[in-house]
């Protein structure tokens, strides 16, 4: 299949950008995404043109690297996919398809669609850990969690990172993803200890960052390749009000 | 106290102080809504009505100064979160895909700001002359007429022809056309945001959540339709003199 790609160049963080316009010929429809864009870019190569610059590491969908906003949506309007898994069968012969990196304040454009997401380990840095007692590990089941609690848990920590949500968000927030990290430990009992300091340390490092703020749009959740829940949300700002009345200092 | 205005100027904060004043703004509309549709039991009950309202003597004013707070703050803390909003995505996408295509929520900013111009229209239109608006309130309800005093001393007490003024104010179509559409708008308005408080403040769950959803957008319809209801059945003759 051949289609027209319409595609945001940029240089480098301080350069201005654009859109330029490539053509991808003779792809199959079995290729994936990312391997269109391979092909495209051996094309530009052999011209002595400078390749499109995009990330990708796994490209089985797991470690959250990979993604731009395909078609006006983060990681292309496929559900429950990060972009690497999806495949150019769902496009048609002669489309257009416009690429662009993940626009928010907080995530610097480094070069095309390559962005910086060091905000979100900042991010987890603040707070997204939990203490342990340092020795011998300890017996499985010595700490008994219900397993509705382990499920929830284990859905926020389904969190790739990608920046997915924060690419979606019409205001750029970036709640989900800092409400499935605090969620993730604050559920279970191993993240007790920190819980309130963490999600007042994780919040303030959000601000700092310069995301937006939840409109519940639900967009987020929508786009988000792991299917995190919106709830993750309402439990941050649950135990952010909460810590208010915690916290001592 | 660094805590708290840190906290009151956080994204979380401001959306809490949103919901917490828009809370007691939907409490406000619901209430003035089921007073105002006294208008159907006639004149007397609605008189009656309004009368006493403006014999509540001070605590009027303590309800309109909570009033006038709630919507400061939520204009307020609605500014600055949309201005932040904006700031945080400098560089717009130039194809836009809606995974989750909700008017309700997208027409927020659009159907509060309507409302708040909506606000300066009801109070010229039908309010007791409280700011001195006795022009403007006679440029577009011909015939009003404000409270008169009766009885004097410790008796005395304000007698208010509501039913009238509103019968005068209705006829005039423009102003109940706009009356319409800005009910539409709260209603768009309820039916987003009272479903949306719960969620920052934290008090949700997935087992109430789409009942929570449910009640939201039927409380929006209910005051969208029951305060239409007023202004056309003024047009249609329904209520008169």
């Amino acid at each position: 299949m051949n289609l027209t790609l319409k595609v945001w160049r940029q240089n480098g963080p301080t350069d201005k950008g654009q859109f330029k316009t490539y053509e991808a010929r003779d792809i199959s429809s079995d290729a994936s995404f990312l391997e269109m864009l391979d092909i495209v870019n051996e094309g530009l190569e052999s011209k002595g043109e400078e390749p499109i610059g995009f990330e990708s590491d796994c490209r089985e969908g797991i470690c959250g690297v990979c993604g731009m906003v395909v078609n006006g949506a983060a990681h292309h309007s496929t559900p429950r996919a990060t972009l690497c898994q999806v495949h150019m069968r769902e496009f048609k012969d002669g489309d257009t398809v416009t690429l662009e990196p993940f626009r928010s304040k907080a995530f610097p454009v480094l070069k095309d669609l390559i962005v910086d997401r060091s905000a979100f380990d900042r991010v987890i840095t603040a707070g997204g850990y939990i203490s342990v007692r340092a020795g011998s590990a300890p017996d499985a089941h010595v700490t008994p969690i219900p397993k509705v609690l382990s499920d929830r848990s284990m859905d926020a920590a389904a969190c790739i990172g990608c920046g997915a949500c924060v690419a979606a968000c019409p205001n750029a927030a970036a709640m989900l993803f800092t409400g499935a990290k605090v969620t993730h430990l604050n559920l279970l009992p191993q993240g007790q200890p920190e819980r309130y300091k963490r999600v007042q340390a994780m919040v303030e490092q959000l601000e700092h960052e310069g995301f937006g703020h939840c409109s519940n749009h639900q967009e987020c959740v929508r786009a988000c390749p792991k299917g995190v829940p919106l709830d993750v949300i309402s439990l941050m700002n649950r135990d952010f009000i909460g810590a208010q009345f915690k916290l001592r200092s | 106290m660094g805590w708290l205005s840190k906290f009151l100027n956080s994204n979380i904060g401001l959306k809490v102080l949103m919901a917490l004043s828009g809370m007691m703004m939907l409490g406000f509309v619901v209430v003035h809504m089921t007073g105002n549709l006294q208008v159907f039991l006639g004149a007397h009950a609605l008189d009656r009505y309004g009368s006493f309202l403006q014999n509540i003597g001070e605590l009027l004013w303590v309800a309109r100064l909570g009033l006038v707070s709630a919507l400061t703050i939520h204009v307020l803390s609605a500014t600055i979160l949309t201005l932040r909003s904006w700031g945080a995505r400098p560089v717009a996408y130039r194809s836009k895909y809606w995974f989750a295509p909700s008017l309700l929520s997208r027409t927020m900013l659009y159907g509060g700001v309507a409302i708040g111009l909506f606000l300066v229209l009801h109070l010229l239109h039908l309010s007791p002359s409280i700011f001195g608006l006795d022009h403007g309130i006679a440029a577009i309800t011909p015939g009003y007429e404000h409270c008169k005093t009766v009885g004097d001393g410790l008796s005395a007490s304000l007698e208010c022809g509501v039913y009238a003024n509103v019968v005068h104010g209705f006829s005039v179509v423009w102003v109940s056309a706009l009356y319409i559409v800005a009910m539409i708008f709260l209603g768009m308005h309820i039916g987003h945001g009272a479903w949306s408080m719960f969620r920052t403040l934290g008090l949700d769950n997935p087992r109430y959540d789409r009942l929570a959803q449910g009640a939201a957008v039927s409380i929006g319809a209910l005051v969208a339709v029951g305060n239409s209801l007023i202004p056309i059945s003024v047009l249609v003759g329904l209520v008169h003199l």
